[in-house]
């Protein structure tokens, strides 16, 4: 019941969705009655026609004299072709209504406020949910909402109405004949519906070995230099021959009930076919009912449109269950909690110096990280945060940058509490250069100016030439204009390392938070990158996330951070003395030497 | 196609008997009308009761006919397309995973992963609507003009035509679809795209507060995106009205045409019927299904057409067969004497002159920075490409002498990425040896310093990796590599960077536990960390595909300017 009542509620909220776009949805569900309306005539005229041609040759067969109305005939057959235009007309009007409304004002009004909602989600939602899903809630569920819109007025208005104008017509036309038709058709449907249920359960587990095909699909090109290292070939054969075969055998067994449907369908209306020439035949024969031949021929078209509402109803219904899945999904999205934003502060003055004071944090509440941690740092000063790989190294940054919020405590920059200034204030005195080299699809200028798009060229290229990285530009023949995408190969990692930090340096920010890792670069590039860090980072406070101890042995004070906790502080002298973790750590880094 | 067909060729019995089964059960649909035309015709003038119901009951049987055949038809169908895609997807993988490097590279990863999935089931699923085109539309089309042309030739002949007219009509509509539909793929995938970026990028967006610049980005594809799929969702729309408008014009057409023979007494004369004229009618409704059919046909055929062209150059590549190694080990003393290599598809050697000789239990290094041929190198030493000059020995035997498996048998080697595959630890690991005992793999991965991983986990050795190890982080890939490659009994082990995402303290122990392990053993050890590669009994230094050094590390730091210029780098000045 409480299931119901929120299944409801989706629904009613997908309808608000659709507000703007009212008045297009009612002049379509007006467009397509007319349609409807004149695809219900057409048999009616059809009957007429039918009558007129069998009342001629019933008298003319005999040899006797008969006469063709063919004034009436030909009139009929006009009014019956401009029946058949309307109504096509009328459907493909309401076709390029539905497609453009319900494209442009409600599927892609819906994805915009999804990605506009992105600007307001903390950056706990964004490292907690895959990005896949957050984009496969952004494509395949709002499509699947539109659908749904898109389909509404032809399954659950026209179609309905469609199905009520049959019954009455047909009803008024002959009860009898009329029975036979609102018996063997819907039965084609629910024996359908029956097999169709049945079939999805093996499509299912069609649907789970493609998966797992896939991934090991996958991890078989991907991982072939193991395999065959190992002589594994045969050995993925096997499990590979083997997932096929189940799914081989599932499929069959699904494809012969899908299969199955159509010829059980086609046996039922077949039936209310037959009904129909046998009752009609005997009835016309006997001149009962006042059934005549063209009645025949309007039941049989009759009978013919009723399948195709109900059964666009029935699907309407089943689809309803997947939009309702779908919108909840993206209606979670749309309403989680937003960062909330404090203005009592303006931006820091940009001296540089950063203090926490009894700050507590976690991740989970049931975990506790950080507890009272205290740092003072004076403007120009270095930290240096160190530990072991998967320590919580980062988790500094994300406080430092309010990328997560502390549980208590409070950072201060220059003085004033971070949390009482709008995060964009408190940001604009930190630059970052990341491990994760990111930088956007454009051209290699754009990605330099990203932090300061106002820059002049001039400066953009002082800020290049600074971080050692103005002559290898230059070196491309599209210079400044070469794009960065996906695909870009003739840009290597320590060289987009080098464009991040030319972007930090013409942001010219005061403090600074380095991540100064620097796997898979070549030792060349690695000495560079180092030396440009050091130049970038003087004259202002620093955040450096080290992997080598040797370059932060000078910094003014050093975290060490394991298991996500901070377990040591001090100065490298004073943490040798110490004898802790920290000096293990430089120790066995040393070992190797002796 | 010509590739395609001996997968085919397996199931030609049942083929034929669904295009049998096919025939019978179509032509009661033609049937039906026909008879319905001898009722109006035969009983309802003369009011023959018996004769109303003999057709009645002739039309029942025929449909129930019809069904059973339908039925059967559905059992071979589903028999003959899921057996044909098992074939052709089995096929294919073994093709692709037991191709030569070379080869494979041609293709490459991502082209033969959707060659082995997305193609193949593409084929797999037009496989079984083929028939129905092939076999259904044409007795619906010829079935409909023959029974029309039965009652009136002329009927039958309009008919005829009307086909090929609504064909007409239909193609161009449906001939750009398959471009339009791939275009609005194209602009969906563009804002995603932009979406991952953002995603992944987050933290520097924010730092720069520039999320309305991103937000801004994706707005503007996702509008253009929607212009995209209303083009191609409105041409699609055009389809179905219009076949139905083409043909609902025709059955006017026709009875007009046929009240006109009607009132021609030398046609009545011959059997020209009202019951004919309205039968006539409903073939059209039947004819209107194949029409709909064969032009939603035609969208598909290009894209299938890419398909199978796809799939077919996998089938065309050259087998390359690795013979089995019979297990015997030749001992540790590796040299490599005067090697060169290029990429086929390369210009430039990527290495040239390698002479390095490692003689049994010694523990070798080989430095360097990305480009400098380390990896190719270990590619050759793992037999996956043969060198292009010199020779590559194992105690005393070339490998040419030796064969491909039997040198993988002997060189055991973790690779950089740390592959794991979607399974249990235990069967991870024991992929590198599978006759190895439980015991034995709990005494690998101790040494691999996975102990502590095992023991949090509930599950134990039974932990469940899933694909490429999302699961778990780089440095517990690397280790699990590790214990594989230690687990296996082999002349040399090689370690390709396997320490880069370990911190020095957990390496240093792995590494103490491994060189006890494995004791008396060859190992290389490549890497691109001085601290890493300094306790080695030798180093090789490589740069530009060369050996610019080689000796211990302090012979190297007074011979070789690479290997100082390395060390300073890294080390600083306390070296």
């Amino acid at each position: 019941m409480k299931k119901q009542t929120a299944s409801y509620r989706t629904v009613l909220r997908i309808l608000k969705d659709t507000k703007p776009i009212a008045g297009w949805l009612v002049l379509g569900a007006f467009v397509s009655l007319i349609s409807v309306a004149l695809a219900l005539v057409t048999p009616e005229i059809l009957k007429s026609l039918s009558d007129r041609l069998y009342a001629y040759w019933d008298v003319a067969r005999t040899g006797a004299n008969a006469v063709f109305d063919n004034a009436a005939f030909s009139r009929e057959s006009v009014w019956l072709a401009a029946a058949y235009a309307g109504s096509a007309l009328a459907s493909i009007f309401e076709m390029l209504i539905m497609n453009n409304v319900v494209s442009k004002h409600f599927t892609c009004a819906i994805r915009i406020r999804m990605s506009d909602k992105v600007r307001r989600l903390p950056v706990r939602y964004i490292d907690t949910t895959p990005n896949g899903e957050i984009i496969s809630h952004m494509t395949d569920d709002v499509s699947v909402m539109g659908t749904t819109i898109h389909g509404f007025l032809e399954t659950m208005i026209t179609g309905f109405i469609k199905l009520l104008g049959i019954i009455v017509l047909i009803f008024l036309l002959n009860p009898i004949l009329a029975a036979a038709v609102v018996v063997f058709v819907p039965l084609s449907l629910v024996l359908s519906a029956r097999i169709a249920g049945k079939s999805e359960k093996y499509y299912v587990e069609v649907r789970k070995k493609n998966g797992e095909l896939y991934a090991l699909t996958e991890e078989t090109f991907t991982g072939l230099d193991t395999v065959k290292a190992y002589n594994l070939e045969s050995r993925q054969c096997e499990r590979q021959a083997k997932l096929c075969g189940e799914k081989r055998d599932a499929t069959r067994k699904g494809n012969f009930l899908a299969a199955i449907v159509q010829p059980v369908v086609a046996l039922s209306n077949n039936i209310a076919y037959i009904a129909i020439c046998i009752l009609g035949g005997l009835f016309v024969a006997n001149n009962l009912f006042g059934v005549s031949v063209g009645t025949i021929v309007a039941f049989i078209l009759y009978a013919r449109m009723f399948a195709g509402p109900l059964e666009s109803i029935a699907q309407g219904f089943s689809m309803l269950q997947h939009t309702i899945a779908s919108a909840e999904r993206v209606y979670r999205m749309l309403d989680e909690e937003e960062m909330t934003e404090a203005t009592e502060e303006t931006a820091p003055k940009g001296e540089g110096n950063v203090d926490f004071e009894d700050v507590d944090f976690s991740y989970d509440p049931n975990h506790p990280l950080i507890k009272g941690l205290n740092v003072h740092v004076r403007a120009g000063e270095k930290v240096a945060i160190v530990g072991p790989t998967g320590g919580g190294k980062t988790t500094i940054v994300n406080l430092l940058m309010r990328f997560y919020d502390v549980d208590g405590g409070h950072i201060y920059v220059d003085g004033k509490d971070a949390y009482k200034m709008p995060r964009a204030d408190l940001r604009s005195v930190f630059s970052m250069v990341l491990q994760d080299t990111w930088l956007f699809s454009g051209t290699i200028y754009d990605n330099i100016a990203y932090g300061r798009p106002d820059a002049t060229e001039a400066e953009v290229v002082e800020a290049a030439k600074r971080a050692h990285i103005d002559r290898f530009i230059r070196s491309l023949p599209d210079g400044y204009r070469t794009l960065i995408n996906e695909e870009t190969t003739n840009i290597s990692g320590g060289q987009k390392q080098l464009l991040t930090i030319a972007r930090a340096y013409l942001a010219n920010r005061p403090i600074l938070i380095l991540d100064e890792a620097t796997s898979n670069v070549d030792t060349r590039t690695e000495i560079l990158i180092q030396r440009t860090m050091d130049d970038l980072m003087k004259g202002r406070t620093s955040f450096v996330i080290a992997h080598r101890l040797s370059t932060i042995v000078d910094a003014d004070t050093i975290l060490v951070v394991n298991h996500g906790t901070i377990v040591e502080q001090g100065t490298h002298k004073e943490l040798l003395e110490r004898n802790g973790f920290y000096a293990e750590i430089y120790r066995s880094q040393y070992e190797l030497l002796n | 196609m010509k590739k395609i067909l001996p997968f085919i060729k397996p199931y030609r019995k049942e083929l034929l008997l669904t295009a049998v089964l096919c025939v019978i059960s179509t032509l009661e649909g033609v049937f039906l009308p026909y008879l319905m035309s001898r009722i109006v015709d035969e009983g309802i003038p003369t009011g023959n009761m018996p004769l109303i119901w003999k057709y009645g009951g002739v039309m029942l049987g025929l449909a129930i006919c019809s069904m059973l055949c339908a039925l059967l038809n559905s059992a071979v169908n589903a028999k003959v397309s899921a057996g044909f895609s098992h074939d052709l997807t089995h096929s294919i993988f073994k093709k692709a995973s037991g191709l030569s490097f070379e080869t494979f590279s041609k293709i490459g990863t991502a082209g033969l992963l959707t060659r082995s999935t997305h193609d193949v089931s593409t084929i797999s699923d037009a496989s079984s609507m083929f028939v129905n085109v092939v076999v259904i539309v044409p007795i619906l089309m010829i079935g409909g003009a023959v029974f029309a042309a039965l009652s009136d030739r002329v009927l039958g002949l309009v008919l005829l035509i009307a086909i090929p007219v609504t064909f007409l009509i239909l193609l161009p509509i449906v001939k750009n679809l398959d471009r339009l539909w791939k275009l609005s793929d194209e602009y969906i995938d563009e804002q995603n795209r932009l979406m991952r970026e953002r995603l992944s990028g987050i933290r520097v967006i924010r730092a720069f507060d520039k999320e309305a610049h991103e937000h801004g980005r994706i707005a503007h594809a996702t509008e253009e995106m929607a212009k995209y799929i209303i083009r191609a969702n409105v041409r699609a729309g055009y389809v179905n009205p219009l076949c139905m408008l083409v043909l609902n014009l025709a059955t006017v057409g026709m009875l007009l045409i046929g009240a006109q023979r009607l009132q021609n007494p030398e046609l009545l004369q011959k059997g020209l019927t009202a019951g004919g004229i309205i039968a006539t009618v409903q073939y059209i409704a039947l004819i209107l299904n194949g029409v709909m059919m064969l032009s939603w046909t035609f969208v598909f055929l290009p894209h299938l057409k890419v398909c199978v062209n796809r799939v077919t150059e996998v089938l065309d590549l050259p087998d390359d067969p690795v013979e089995a190694g019979d297990g015997t080990l030749y001992g540790g003393d590796l040299t490599i004497k005067g090697v060169g290599f290029r990429y086929p598809d390369s210009e430039l050697l990527t290495l040239s002159d390698i002479d390095i000789e490692i003689k049994e239990g010694e523990t070798a290094a080989l430095i360097g920075g990305t480009g400098s041929g380390k990896s190719t190198l270990l590619k050759l030493l793992l037999a996956f490409y043969p060198p292009a000059d010199g020779e590559i020995a194992l105690g005393g035997h070339s490998y040419s002498e030796i064969g491909r498996a039997a040198v993988r048998d002997n060189v055991s080697a973790a690779l950089q990425k740390g592959m794991v595959f979607e399974g249990t630890l235990l069967d991870n690991v024991r992929m590198g040896w599978p006759k190895a005992s439980e015991e034995d793999v709990r005494r690998v991965l101790d040494i691999a310093q996975m102990t502590e991983f095992v023991e949090s986990h509930e599950e134990g050795l039974a932990y469940h990796l899933s694909q490429s190890g999302a699961n778990i982080s780089g440095g517990q890939k690397q280790r699990i590599s590790i214990a594989r490659t230690i687990l296996k009994p082999a002349s040399v082990y090689v370690f390709d960077d396997s320490f880069s995402a370990l911190d020095y303290l957990t390496e240093s122990k792995l590494r103490k536990a491994m060189n006890r392990y494995l004791n008396g053993k060859t190992q290389i050890i490549i890497t691109q960390r001085a601290a890493t590669a300094m306790r080695c009994d030798r180093i090789f230094v490589l740069e530009q595909g060369r050996v610019v050094g080689s000796g211990t590390h302090e012979a190297l730091l007074k011979t070789c300017s690479v290997y100082r210029e390395i060390v300073r780098s890294q080390l600083g000045g306390e070296a």
